[in-house]
């Protein structure tokens, strides 16, 4: 590893559940090289989610420290974590978590219009990365009118549409079917391979980490072992 | 109305539309800056079409309550103002003749004549007259009509015409050249009454002798006609005729002035004419004059009491205006819970909180903009429904309101509609933004407010720091941008368009607070180089500049929970001791004792105590604390001095003591507001044991348990929200239920049997046409009017000037006067004048009557006469223009006491004599017949004092008490003693009218605080059709599980009843206990000495809990119903 875009070490996460502490992350390492694609894999509950949530900034950890681009995220205020993942990260969630109001162009542009970029750039880039994932007819089109194919796309194209670092998704298939599922993923290879976006992709789908360049596996909270995969 | 609460309405104005301006200011910037946020939050409005229509109702309620309060004022204002216009005509100054230099308070030609002389070439006054006055009384023999006390006045021919007060019908002028001999006009008042008209003979009684006069016509009644007197009618007759009749060839009553301007452009002269007659009336002190009023005084009084309108509705809508905020609140609360995961999405995406915040204003000001002028315009349609019922009450007194709409009063409601929304939605906005980004994307519920992993002192104290330094922040950046903008626009106007030219300097200050905001590192290249500059052209500025902005990223870090408890526990401690200590204020102390307790239970909480035990005895606290002395007096007399735990905490340990008795009319909403929350707290967090009741109660709830089950678990589990709409639905049942309660227990008190003393019949004397024994003059004429008399006592009055003896009054203060009653034999053994206090060495009221009948220095007096302090809950006068001792009711219960030396002096007869107080009559006597505060002694003691004194009244009891009777007994006495000008009025018939106008004022006040109960019931209706879409899965997996339709329509319905109930019964509970408290202790409301037996208005209480209830079922039929259609199967795929 010599130039880790994600750097992550001791990350400790508790959650106070009444009289219980539960210990989602204990004491996670890791390193993601810049245009890596990884994967973390386990079972439900193992701290997978936690991991992505702390590591792009939108969870505080208990302890740990996390360095993304070589900035440590704790020396960082809430405004310019803000800021920072408007221009330079990306997210991809399980449920698309679309706004229901605006249409998928706007939905897209939106990262970019909050970080201050003009009015028109934004409209642009957002229908150029909306053409890239193949929805330019349906720019215009609101959330409810899309299919769950279509509608997680948009939130690909909206995770792109700043040129991201780092694209974080969780379970980006997990709601498809697999043909769709399929499609997805290979649009997001694709975009690794063209443009050098570092992934990191939560997922229990051995077929989409087979995908990556290497998984992580974790259990109880904890890595309990890495796997480079042979196309990797 | 020119102001409301002392400060100018302009001024009110002005302030509310830059707050307004700003509010719409900041939208555009919003817009401006990201389009994008404002679209958001505009097709938001579009998701949920019956829930907009409900949030516009709750939205401008608020405006509406405002405008409805100024229109009403402005009218009554406006009509008061009018009619004082109408009434002067071109009277500027009415100058009388005070009776401490003048007996009878009459003065002849000298005074006219030198005024005029002295002011014969001023070209500021248009006229100079006098007139002569008398109440006679006068009969139109033709048609067996009288008034048995018109108002008669002599008018000089030559000067009246000046001052235009004799108008026909139609307000032509009419001359009063036309009067000579025995013409005479009569007003329309006095032809409603008596019936005459132009060519008709009136009779005029004086000394019992009657004068014949021919009508010359008829014109309006107006202040040369009234004389101030607009209850009855008049005559007006030639200055020469009404000398002759009454014998007084040079007298004069009051001399009026006239100046140049008309009848409304005199206002500002007046001031500096009052100077120049007031050193000529000093220059002449032997006439014994002096300026009774100016039009400027009576204007002033129109201008005040449309004030007061204003100030009442205002404060009387302040329980709506919360509840509508409330309501505001929960609106954005809950719009932010539905959308809770949209907005994680968000943050997570990068949008800031402010961004978030930024949608939300957007949003909120879309409804805002139009439900406030909907609002401002419903508010006139209330106003004029109140009106109209002024319009009927006044009616009885001879006052006409006319609706009138000042668009000052206008733009003020709609202005601060805008506004109160605009704060409500961005505080709510705020707190909406500030959300966990994880738990709102992955719904997960907040963990609990003030409990933190390590609670320490040292991260409390910090926590406190950061939120006391985030508000800090936020109030030093409002003075800077305000400042700015004064800055610019003054700059603006001052050196016009050149001024622009500073542009760059300014864009230099905004580039170099951008870049401020953010780490150096950020910047480069030739920004950096621009940055630099900033620092050098601002250094001192941009300091400051920079320290606001890299400090509030630690206040924010910092602030929580925990921090703004503290910083509420030190408000509350310095409110109580500003407020116990220094200010002697009930608001300040009472309110800090509030957060401070609140506060403490924060703490605690904070640090680690269970939240149900820490909120509920804070809560029960705090209401067992403003129930005070309550729970006491339930079991025993509390005594003085333990009301207030604090008060006897610290005569305990010695230590000064807080004195915090003084309050007003707020004090009725401090109340409501903190016992209304107090208890919710309490409800809300032990309404588990409901859940149990439940339970229990299965097995006889039958099929409609399970509907009975969820429908009390769900607002448990939604706790906020259902301990805000508990909250609204309280506190406005609360403020109509001590409305009922006071309203009810003072007509009780003051229109009861007991205000009768007694008697059936009241009868007065006209001081014209003495009748030295009227049951030999009424058996004289008709004897059968006295068939049904059981008693008929005497008094006879005087009006001696009074003074407490050892008292010095204040060096200016004018001469005050008492009545000084004498009854005789037969007044005192019908009279029922119940004491409620009574001198040392007096045991019984028995002893107190026989001795003030054998010792003429002996007198009892009325409760009115008592100093009266003002209470917590207002009340109380010190500054009353009429006299008062220096103790107060509370003084005399306080120890034994001496009887109380007056000292008075008759201005007729000169005499001087010492009284003493044995003995104070209870209140409710003096309730409905003014004419018994006095001074009581016996008749032979004011006859030997003032002469026979100066006014008769007649006090008649009749066999069997029955209203038809006295009704009777009253026509009878009036019609056989018409020519003396005796009026006589059945008690129960002025008690019924009475009671018909306090009864018409109530409803009206009333039914204008019911508009709260309408944001009470949308607030369910929001929270009802909100349920419906927020639990459509559950509905489905209800339905699945075997719910019927009917079972999940009724489970909703219950829901809202709960709620409904629950807060019905909350409001009826504590304001019944807060009336009890100030009714049973009547010094509380500023009515020491009245006597009040508590009552319950229990029709009145019906009828507020059924139409609060049946109102609130019928808004929840309508979700309940759509609730009960959902069908399992498309509810279990909804998402």
């Amino acid at each position: 590893m010599t130039d880790p875009i994600i750097a992550v070490s001791d990350l400790v996460k508790t959650y106070e559940m009444g009289t219980v502490t539960v210990h989602a992350l204990r004491g996670v390492s890791m390193e993601v090289e810049r245009g890596e694609m990884v994967a973390v894999m386990g079972p439900s509950g193992c701290g997978k989610t936690t991991l992505l949530n702390c590591a792009s900034g939108i969870d505080e950890p208990t302890s740990g420290r996390i360095q993304i681009e070589g900035t440590d995220l704790a020396m960082l205020d809430d405004n310019t974590k803000t800021a920072y993942r408007a221009r330079r990260m990306g997210f991809i969630f399980q449920f698309y978590n679309l706004l229901p109001v605006l249409s998928a162009v706007e939905n897209v542009e939106l990262p970019l219009l909050v970080s201050g970029t003009s009015a028109r750039e934004a409209r642009e880039r957002a229908i150029a990365s909306l053409e890239r994932v193949g929805l330019l007819d349906w720019s215009t089109h609101r959330p409810a009118e899309l299919s769950g194919g279509q509608r997680q796309r948009v939130t690909i194209a909206r995770a792109l549409v700043n040129d991201p670092a780092i694209v974080w998704a969780d379970e980006p298939t997990g709601d498809l079917d697999s043909a769709t599922a399929d499609q997805v993923m290979t649009l997001m290879q694709d975009l690794n391979r063209e443009r050098g976006h570092t992934y990191v992709i939560v997922t229990h789908d051995p077929a989409i980490a087979a995908r990556c360049h290497r998984t992580i596996h974790m259990q109880d909270g904890a890595i309990v072992r890495e796997e480079a995969m042979a196309h990797g | 109305m020119d102001s409301l609460f002392g400060v100018p309405l302009t001024s009110i104005m002005v302030g509310l539309l830059l707050l307004m301006g700003s509010s719409f200011a900041l939208l555009a910037w919003i817009g401006f800056r990201n389009p994008l946020l404002v679209r958001m939050g505009l097709r938001n409005i579009q998701r949920r079409r019956a829930q907009t229509v409900l949030i516009v109702v709750g939205l401008m309620l608020s405006t509406l309550i405002v405008s409805a309060a100024f229109s009403t004022g402005d009218t009554v204002g406006y009509s008061v103002t009018n009619s004082i216009y109408e009434q002067l005509e071109e009277v500027d100054f009415l100058i009388g003749f005070d009776s401490a230099q003048q007996a009878d308070g009459y003065s002849d030609d000298t005074f006219l004549d030198q005024l005029r002389a002295e002011f014969a070439s001023d070209p500021g006054i248009d006229a100079i007259g006098g007139t002569l006055t008398r109440q006679l009384p006068v009969v139109n023999a033709q048609a067996r009509l009288s008034e048995p006390s018109a108002m008669v006045v002599g008018v000089d021919p030559a000067t009246a015409d000046s001052f235009k007060g004799l108008r026909d019908a139609n307000g032509d002028l009419v001359s009063a050249s036309a009067l000579s001999g025995a013409n005479v006009f009569v007003t329309e008042k006095l032809v409603e009454s008596i019936g005459t008209a132009a060519g008709g003979t009136v009779t005029l009684f004086y000394e019992n002798a009657p004068h014949d006069f021919h009508v010359l016509g008829v014109i309006r009644d107006t202040s040369v006609t009234a004389q101030g007197n607009t209850m009855v009618g008049g005559v007006v007759m030639n200055l020469a005729a009404m000398r002759t009749l009454i014998a007084e060839p040079h007298e004069l009553s009051n001399v009026v002035v006239s100046l140049t301007g008309g009848t409304r452009g005199t206002l500002d002269a007046i001031d500096p004419m009052q100077t120049r007659l007031d050193t000529f009336i000093d220059a002449h002190p032997e006439a014994g004059a002096s300026v009774d009023f100016t039009k400027q005084d009576l204007v002033a009084i129109g201008e005040l009491v449309g004030s007061a309108f204003v100030t009442i509705f205002l404060v009387f809508g302040l329980f709506s205006m919360a509840a509508g905020i409330l309501l505001v609140f929960l609106i954005f609360v809950m719009l932010a819970a539905e959308r809770r995961s949209e907005m994680g999405m968000a943050r997570a995406i990068g949008m800031s909180r402010l961004h978030l915040t930024e949608t939300f204003i957007a949003e909120g000001m879309a409804y805002n903009v139009g439900s406030a002028l909907v609002g401002a315009v419903l508010g006139l349609g209330v106003a004029y429904a109140l009106i109209v019922a002024l319009r009927s009450i006044f009616a009885d007194v001879g006052f006409d309101v006319a609706f009138h709409v000042n668009p000052q009063g206008f733009v003020i409601s709609y202005a601060a509609g805008v506004v109160v929304t605009f704060a409500t939605v961005a505080f709510s906005s705020w707190r909406a933004a500030n959300l966990n980004i994880v738990r709102a994307i992955r719904d997960l519920p907040e963990p609990a407010p003030f409990r933190t992993a390590r609670p320490s002192v040292a991260s409390l104290g910090r926590a406190a720091l950061g939120a006391l330094w985030y508000v800090v922040w936020i109030v030093l950046v409002s003075l800077w941008a305000g400042a700015t903008f004064a800055l610019f626009i003054f700059a603006l106007g001052f050196y016009g368009l050149p001024f622009l030219a500073l542009f760059p300097a300014a864009g230099l200050y905004v580039f170099g607070v951008r870049a401020a905001s953010r780490p150096i590192a950020a910047t480069r290249g030739w920004r950096r180089a621009v940055y630099a500059l900033w620092w050098v052209a601002f250094n001192v500025f941009a300091v400051i500049t920079w320290l606001l902005l890299r400090s509030r990223g630690w206040a924010n870090r910092y602030r929580n929970a925990g921090g703004w408890a503290l910083v509420m526990l030190v408000i509350g401690v310095a409110f109580v001791y500003l407020g116990g200590w220094v200010w002697h204020q009930a608001f300040a102390y009472t309110a800090g004792t509030t957060l401070a307790v609140l506060a403490t239970a924060m703490l605690a909480v904070y640090f680690g105590a269970a939240s149900r035990p820490a909120f509920t005895i804070a809560g029960a606290v705090l209401v067992w604390y403003w129930l005070l002395p309550l729970p006491f007096s339930l079991l025993w007399d509390a005594g003085k001095g333990w009301n207030d735990p604090l008060l006897g905490l610290f005569g305990i340990l010695g230590l000064p003591k807080p004195d915090a008795g003084t309050g007003n009319i707020e004090m009725f909403f401090v109340s409501g507001i903190s016992i209304t929350a107090s208890a919710t707290l309490v409800v809300i967090f032990n309404a588990g044991m409901l859940l149990t009741l439940v339970a229990l109660l299965g097995r006889w709830l039958g099929g409609i348990a399970p509907a009975v089950r969820t429908a009390v678990a769900y607002p448990l589990a939604a706790r906020f929200r259902t301990a805000m709409t508990l909250a609204m639905f309280g506190l406005v049942v609360f403020s109509l239920v001590v409305m009922a309660f006071l309203n009810y227990n003072f007509t009780q008190l003051f229109l009861g049997d007991d205000a009768k003393a007694g008697f059936d019949v009241r009868a007065y004397g006209n001081p014209s046409n003495r009748i030295p024994d009227v049951r030999a003059a009424v058996l004289a004429r008709e004897p059968s009017a006295f068939a049904d008399v059981a008693g008929i006592g005497t008094t006879v009055s005087s009006f001696p000037f009074i003074d407490q003896e050892g008292v010095t009054p204040a060096p200016d203060a004018n001469p005050k006067e008492w009545r000084y009653i004498g009854g005789d034999d037969e007044f005192f053994a019908l009279a029922e004048l119940p004491l409620s206090r009574r001198a040392a060495g007096y045991d019984s009221d028995q002893a107190v009557f026989d001795a003030i009948k054998n010792d003429p220095t002996l007198v009892i007096g009325t409760e009115e006469i008592l100093f009266v302090p003002a209470g917590p809950f207002g009340g109380g006068d010190p500054t009353a223009g009429s006299f008062q001792l220096t103790q107060s009711g509370a003084d005399l219960d306080a120890a034994p006491w001496q009887p109380i030396t007056l000292n008075l002096r008759d201005s007729d007869t000169g005499r001087e004599r010492q009284v003493q107080i044995i003995a104070f009559t209870e209140s409710q006597v003096t309730g409905i017949l003014t004419e018994l505060v006095g001074l009581y002694t016996t008749r032979a003691a004011v006859d030997e004092f003032s002469d026979g004194g100066f006014r008769d009244n007649w006090f008649v009891s009749t066999v069997d008490g029955r209203k038809d009777t006295a009704k009777r007994v009253a026509d009878g006495i009036e019609s056989a003693l018409l020519e003396q000008g005796v009026q006589a009025d059945s008690l129960d018939l002025i008690i019924d009218d009475a009671t018909a106008q306090s009864t018409a004022f109530q409803y009206l006040f009333q039914g204008f605080m019911g508009l709260g109960l309408v944001v009470g019931i949308a607030a369910l209706g929001v929270i009802a059709f909100r349920t419906v879409v927020e639990r459509r899965q559950q509905i489905g997996m209800l339905r699945a599980i075997g719910y019927s339709r009917r079972l999940v329509g009724l489970s909703f319905f219950f829901e809202s009843s709960f709620i409904a109930l629950t807060g019905i019964a909350m409001g009826m509970l504590l304001g019944g206990a807060l009336s009890y408290n100030l009714l049973s202790n009547p010094e509380n409301i500023g009515a020491a000495g009245a006597d009040i037996n508590f009552q319950v208005p229990w029709l009145q209480l019906t009828i507020i809990a059924v139409v609060a209830y049946v109102a609130s079922a019928l808004m929840t039929l309508a979700p309940a119903r759509a609730a009960s259609r959902v069908t399992a199967a498309e509810a279990l795929r909804y998402e």
